[in-house]
């Protein structure tokens, strides 16, 4: 391995890795040939089209087969067929009037150029990509969270198409578009490549699967099978379980790639319900200006944070000084309550010693004559944080015990006598009251950082009910819990509770009896961490209650010795601990530090005389308060003053380059026994294009052989892509797979010399557009002159000998209603909603009511808008190829009876009577609008008649039936269809 | 590829499906361009010998228990409070403690002596009419993903629904109606996704009926028109008409058109017998106590039930009817029998009127959730998902009655014997309306899709 590291490194491996795999079945197959570069084929039969090679092409498997092309279209269905190609939008009557009247030979190239150059170019192509990039903008899938920050992927899109970004480049941007060369790239241009990477973030994904490996492994593959089919044309996931059935493609090679995007984030976390990657997108004038703006923000914070601690300070130091004073006044301290102090003092000095056990503590710090001074005492206890959190004492089960107040704990550093491979750890417990909310576990006694850590050993509470956590192995998984099961804990009484294991099972004891057992059948691997009491090491400092009689033996005591041990709290150890706490016999610094921390909390503790409000305000001083309050308004000025937060997209980044094994039967658990290199497929590749690299993830190289001349088939996909949306029909049909189960290309000369066009005019896709459309091919009529005699069949139009008619496509559809009833904003970009980050996808109450251009519409996976739905829309949680149009008696219901339709019609008749009066002239306006060609003498007779007829059903409404007529010219076929 | 036969006239289409017009409107109405026609015509019906005609699933989202309602387990009680003498699963949605008996006593029902518990009273009368599937097993343990699962064999990737499969492979029995209906169906885990054709053809999308709104308030979308005139609409669809055909004459003949303007002549049509179906208003009082449709506490499900009765015996395919939350993590006593009450009634009543309407034998019920719940107890009374065994029923379609299949292990935490993964469980509806789930395919993306993906063995001892 380590020669084919070298060898690879130095460019060289490739050549060694591919020659040893053996040569796979299929490969002879056309699509993984190298791309031809045929001639065009020479002229045959008369009316050769003089215009564009693809004639030639076309022509000659029409002469073949004994077939004429139709006639050309005329110029007003030929425009109306060009706006909705190139802008899905239908021409305005006056578009159609000027071509329709220009004399000019070249006149439809300038409208090709013109339509082209427009930026609702960008809207219908760009949506051609989503389609392909299964763009929407909430997950989908198990947890429909919103993505909202898809639609900067969805505008970027159309921006590129609008720049008419070489689609190399545009490939690159949306694989690896994080990894490219940066020098002298501006920053807008940097800006949009990270916004591209969202394209292997957007899919669907399980977010809430719990097998977090799974997750991920479902992802890559997800991401795979859309570049798969997207660029290559190929089902390469199905290489996920076994070699591909039908094509050249090994598991090996399927996991090749997958490794690029193992190596790949995609996913923020993987929390319970896991988060896609995103990242910050702003300029970087804007994240200073961000960043400047916290710093103010932070700073004036700051002036009024400081402020306040001096002025608490000075509030706390005059307390201080006047406690003292009054504490050192001989007693009975009977002083006139003349100051605030004071009059706390005599508040204090009537409080009953036991219901204020602070008080005789106040006493003895009056009474003692150590020399330093009650004042110095006070401040030495102010700043004794070890006071703050350490040991209390309180009423033991026997004797004294532990008081927990919520902030303090023990801390034992780590021993290995701490870490038995047996163990029982039992305490006494008193708790004071149970939490009402939020996470309601407390740790009583626990070493190791916490229960999903390796070696992690806990009595708990999870509010009145104890158990035990014992963690073998690390990790979640590992965890073993046991929970009292029925037996509760009552407040403000003692519980003996204790857990045992015996290297197989975890045991819980509550006063001596069983409460749950669970079996974990492990040996404990030692932990290194401290042992710590009324705390979880690594957090929870929350338990409130009392401790006594904690024992920790190394050894599983039998169920009859933790009974006794319940029975008899004022015995003694047994054999066999390895620590014990009683909290009766204490060492002197024990006895000290449980004074200070007792008289600290007398002082400074909730309630403590000298404890300062949580608003000091009202005991400042007038300049205090008044400086404080200048302070404040400024910080408020300083926080409103804010820029825009940060943009942020979704984007992928690098993360740690691994090669995976083969999964066997693709699953995740049942690894291969050796790791395959990163790579791509073997069939389709040739040794001078560059492989992933040790230290990245490979996405580079990737688009690097994506878009590789020696790489046979994105150039050959793309363009069958480009000419099945002008088409209808691809020249390979199945444009999603040109595997050896798809269909061979109808032309396959044609389809080359295509596919090298593109690749040679520096994959100018505009140029692709140009060609085809300038194509008598494209210009032909829909409807063919009748079949010639002895003629082969094609019922199919497979040899064009015909344009195909073609129904609108859903956006066509909304967004022709919209635009010949004159309500289309035509308003670019943007976000029409406002729904939240990674929150459920809310109800889309935005769509039914816009008038915006229907790219724009959020697109929520397992709800699209149901106007989408009803006429085909591409399945946003797929990559879709080609959308099927259907018929369907639905769709007619729209027709007949939806608000869009019917508000359309309403106002599309209102902008008709506009400023006229003669009904002859509206029609004539309509059938121009609508059908690009005035009224015939037979239709204008049918809309008077109609006129007339509705009118005793529209109650005489005369407006009401030019809307009805409305509605049915715009239900016509001759609307939803391009001819 | 370039020398396939004709596209198949109109008239030629009907008579080789040999099912009239009634058969072609929704399927035929497709007339979608080329292969894709040909792709929404039923794969060729070799299969089986069809037991039922259609399907009636009574979903119960969130997870009902099955140890708390059909699989009754008296080492449960024996050991209720003692750990699981067994290992967990790897993955566990969430803890669990010890075992947990049931809240409910179980007693035996019929001839068949079937054990049923004291939340489904009503249903347990009917248990000679069941078929209890036991050892039903999934594989997700999140709501999301066991949803998908159940409803369209995939966890992980975008696939049709089973009511859409079934819509490709059977077609419609009533031009009039969409073959696959889904009513009050969740919005969440999964949403649509549930009853998605994906792939196929959008003719065998699901058609939701509410979702969202009161159940006496779904209705399928564009029906109703607020401004409904009725007179009017007539002159404009004969406008429409007229200047279609015309259309049609100038541009010469085209399938497609032509079926888009017979399409408004069945929206009409089924605008008119739509609405008549979701009134209730012609059900006897017999019927409507039957169903429990005047109690206000059954009343919902009652009319889901009614409504899926109705559907059903004018030719629907596929009717869900979905009821929830049983997703009790906590308060199980409570909520578990709070939602039986709601529904038990309503479901017995559906037995009941399918068989005194003698549709039982040709209408395949099915009665689950996405999982069940985990015989150990979480919280102070709850149970967490439990995808690992749980037990769905059938009734009528050609099924046993009085049947019992698979068997869990003494606390129903596992499958032990005669197990029946959810791709078995597809396997068999499909064979029991006549199709084999491995000859009812799709082409898409280069591959055969089924409902069954790879997997799938038909259950042939649950067959009549």
């Amino acid at each position: 391995m380590e020669v084919i590291r070298i060898l690879r490194l130095l460019g060289l491996g490739a050549a060694l890795w591919v020659g040893v795999a053996a040569a796979p079945v299929g490969d002879s197959h056309w699509a993984f040939q190298p791309i031809g570069d045929p001639a065009l084929p020479a002229a045959a039969g008369p009316g050769q089209p003089s215009g564009s090679p693809v004639d030639a092409f076309i022509r000659a498997r029409l002469d073949a087969a004994g077939r004429s092309p139709a006639p050309a279209a005329d110029r007003r269905t030929l425009l109306r067929r060009l706006s909705f190609d190139l802008r899905g939008l239908p021409p305005t009557a006056a578009e159609v009037e000027a071509f329709a009247a220009d004399p000019d030979p070249d006149a439809f190239a300038r409208w090709v150029d013109r339509y082209l150059e427009s930026p609702q170019y960008g809207e219908r192509w760009g949506r051609w990509w989503l389609d392909l990039a299964r763009y929407a903008d909430t997950n989908g899938q198990d947890e429909n969270k919103v993505m909202a920050n898809a639609w900067r992927y969805r505008d970027w899109v159309i921006r590129s198409f609008n720049a008419n970004q070489p689609l190399d480049d545009f490939i690159t941007d949306q694989i690896a578009g994080d990894l490219r060369p940066t020098n002298g790239v501006p920053e807008s241009v940097l800006l949009d490549r990270w916004i591209a990477t969202g394209f292997l973030v957007l899919g669907p994904k399980m977010l809430a699967e719990q097998d977090k490996p799974k997750l991920v492994m479902d992802l890559v593959d997800e991401q795979l099978d859309v570049v798969g089919r997207a660029f290559l044309g190929l089902t390469v996931s199905c290489a996920r379980c076994h070699d591909h059935k039908y094509d050249p493609i090994s598991a090996r090679d399927y996991y090749a790639l997958a490794g690029i995007f193992k190596s790949t984030r995609a996913m923020e976390n993987l929390d319970f319900v896991s988060k896609f990657n995103e990242r910050p997108v702003s300029t970087r004038e804007h994240l200073e200006a961000v960043e400047t703006h916290a710093r103010a923000v932070a700073s004036a914070g700051n002036a009024w944070t400081n402020a306040l601690n001096a002025a608490t300070a000075s509030l706390r130091r005059q307390w201080r000084t006047e406690l003292a004073t009054a504490l050192e006044a001989p007693p009975p301290w009977e002083r006139p309550a003349d100051t605030p102090m004071l009059e706390r003092l005599a508040q204090w000095r009537s409080a009953d010693p036991d219901v204020n056990p602070a008080v005789p503590l106040l006493r003895a710090l009056a009474d003692r004559q150590d020399g330093i001074g009650i004042a110095a005492e006070i401040e030495a206890l102010e700043a004794d944080s070890a006071a703050a959190s350490g040991l209390r004492l309180g009423p033991g089960r026997v004797g004294r015990g532990f008081q927990a107040a919520g902030q303090n704990f023990l801390e034992r550093p780590h021993q290995p006598e701490l870490e038995p491979l047996q163990l029982t750890v039992e305490s006494w417990v008193r708790v004071s009251a149970f939490p009402k909310e939020g996470d309601a576990r407390r740790w009583l006694v626990s070493k190791n950082p916490n229960e999903w850590e390796e070696g992690h050993y806990a009595l708990v509470l999870d509010r009145d009910r104890p158990g035990a956590y014992l963690n073998i192995g690390g990790g979640r998984e590992h965890m073993a819990a046991v929970w009292s099961e029925p037996v509760k804990l009552e407040a403000n009484r003692w519980h003996h509770l204790a857990f045992t294991y015996d290297g197989q099972t975890l045991r819980l004891f509550v006063d001596g009896v069983a409460a749950g057992e669970t079996p974990v059948g492990r040996a404990r691997v030692p932990g290194t961490h401290p042992l710590m009491i009324a705390r979880r090491p690594d957090g929870y400092v929350t338990f409130r209650g009392q401790l006594d009689g904690i024992r920790i033996y190394r050894q599983a005591l039998s169920p009859e010795a933790v009974a006794a041990s319940a029975r008899h709290p004022e015995a003694a150890p047994g054999d066999g601990w390895v620590a014990a706490w009683d909290f009766d016999e204490l060492t002197e610094s024990e006895r000290l530090a449980a004074d200070r921390a007792a008289l600290r909390d007398a002082l400074l503790g909730a309630g403590g005389i000298l404890e300062i409000p949580a608003d000091p305000r009202a005991w400042l001083t007038v300049a205090d308060r008044e400086e404080l309050d200048r302070l404040a308004a400024d910080w408020d000025r300083v926080k409103a003053a804010a820029p825009p937060p940060p943009a942020y997209a979704l984007a992928v980044a690098e993360d740690k380059p691994v090669d995976l094994p083969v999964f066997n039967r693709g699953n995740h658990l049942s690894p291969g026994p050796e790791p395959v290199p990163r790579g791509f497929l073997k069939v389709a590749y040739r040794p001078s294009d560059p492989l992933p690299p040790a230290g990245a993830s490979g996405r580079l190289e990737l688009a690097q052989w994506l878009t590789s001349p020696n790489q046979p088939l994105t150039a050959r996909v793309l363009a069958n892509r480009v000419w099945q949306a002008h088409f209808g029909e691809g020249l390979v049909r199945t444009s999603d797979n040109f595997g050896v189960r798809g269909e061979p290309p109808s032309h396959p000369e044609l389809l080359d010399w295509l596919a090298r066009q593109l690749m040679e005019s520096g994959w100018n896709l505009k140029r692709l557009h140009r060609i085809l459309l300038n194509s008598a091919t494209w210009q032909q009529a829909s409807s063919g002159s009748d079949e010639p005699g002895g003629a082969a069949p094609d019922p199919d139009n497979r040899l064009l000998s015909r344009f195909p008619r073609q129904r609108l496509e859903a956006e066509m559809v909304r967004d022709a209603l919209l635009a010949v009833s004159e309500r289309l904003d035509p308003a670019m970009g943007g976000r029409l909603v406002s729904w939240k980050n990674d929150e459920y996808a809310p109800a889309d109450d935005v769509s039914a009511a816009s008038v915006r251009r229907s790219v724009y519409l959020p697109v929520v996976r397992d709800r699209v808008f149901d106007v989408f739905t009803l006429f085909d829309f591409a399945n946003p949680s797929v990559g879709t190829a080609k959308r099927a149009p259907t018929v369907v008696a639905h769709q007619a219901l729209f027709f007949m009876n939806s608000p869009l339709v019917r508000d359309s019609a309403r106002a599309l008749a209102a902008s008709l009577a506009d400023g006229c009066e003669d009904e002859g002239v509206r029609l004539e306006r309509v059938y121009r609008r609508l059908y690009g060609r005035p009224p015939a003498d037979s239709e204008r007779a049918r809309a008077r008649r109609f006129l007339d007829s509705a009118s005793p059903a529209a109650g005489g409404d005369r407006a009401a039936c030019w809307s009805a007529m409305c509605q049915s010219l715009m239900s016509a076929n001759e609307f939803l269809y391009l001819e | 590829m370039h020398d396939l036969p004709p596209p198949l006239t109109r008239r030629q289409m009907l008579r080789q499906c040999g099912a009239g017009f009634g058969h072609l409107a929704l399927l035929g109405l497709l007339a979608s361009s080329g292969s894709s026609t040909k792709a929404a015509l039923p794969a060729p019906a070799a299969m089986f010998r069809p037991r039922a005609k259609r399907i009636i699933f009574l979903f119960m989202h969130g997870g009902p228990s099955h140890v708390d309602t059909f699989d009754w387990k008296p080492a449960l009680v024996r050991d209720s409070g003692k750990p699981l003498p067994f290992a967990k699963p790897r993955i566990q949605f969430a803890q669990t403690s010890n075992l947990r008996k049931s809240p409910w006593e179980f007693r035996p029902y019929g001839e068949s002596g079937a054990m049923v518990s004291d939340l489904f009273p009503e249903v347990g009368a009917c248990a000679d009419d069941l078929c209890f599937l036991k050892t039903v097993h999934g594989t997700n343990e999140a709501h999301g993903g066991a949803l998908l699962k159940l409803h369209t064999g995939s966890d992980t990737f975008v696939r049709p629904s089973m009511g859409s499969w079934i819509s490709y492979g059977l077609g419609t029995e009533n031009a009039n109606l969409p073959s696959f209906i889904t009513i009050n169906p969740t919005l969440g885990h999964g949403g649509v996704g549930n009853w998605s054709s994906a792939f196929l053809p959008a003719v065998h999308q699901g058609t939701p009926l509410g979702g969202g709104v009161p159940v006496e308030k779904a209705t399928v979308h564009y029906l109703h028109d607020p401004g409904e005139n009725p007179a009017l609409q007539r002159a404009q669809l004969d406008f429409l008409g007229e200047a279609n055909r015309e259309h049609l004459a100038r541009i010469g003949a085209d399938p497609v058109l032509e079926a888009r303007i017979e399409s408004f002549e069945l929206a009409f049509r089924m605008q008119t017998e739509a609405p008549e179906i979701l009134n209730l208003d012609g059900e006897t009082p017999a019927t409507r106590r039957l169903y429990g449709l005047d109690d206000p506490k059954t009343a919902s499900f009652a009319r889901q039930c009614l409504l899926a009765r109705r559907l059903s015996e004018r030719g629907v395919r596929f009717v869900q009817a979905t009821h929830g939350y049983w997703d009790q993590h906590e308060d199980l006593t409570r909520d578990h029998g709070r939602l039986a009450s709601e529904v038990d009634r309503p479901i017995a009543g559906l037995l009941r009127d399918l068989k005194s309407r003698g549709l039982l034998d040709e209408t395949l019920v099915l009665w689950g959730g996405e999982f069940g719940r985990t015989p150990t107890l979480q919280g102070r009374d709850g149970r967490d998902h439990h995808p690992h065994a749980f037990t769905l029923w059938m009734a009528g379609g050609g099924v046993k009655a009085g049947f019992s299949y698979g068997v869990t292990d003494e606390y129903g935490f596992y499958c032990v014997d005669q197990k029946m993964h959810v791709h078995d469980l597809h396997a068999t509806l499909l064979a029991l309306l006549g199709l084999d789930h491995e000859a009812l395919t799709y082409r898409h993306a280069g591959r055969d899709f089924r409902l069954t993906d790879v997997h799938g063995n038909v259950i042939r001892a649950v067959m009549a």
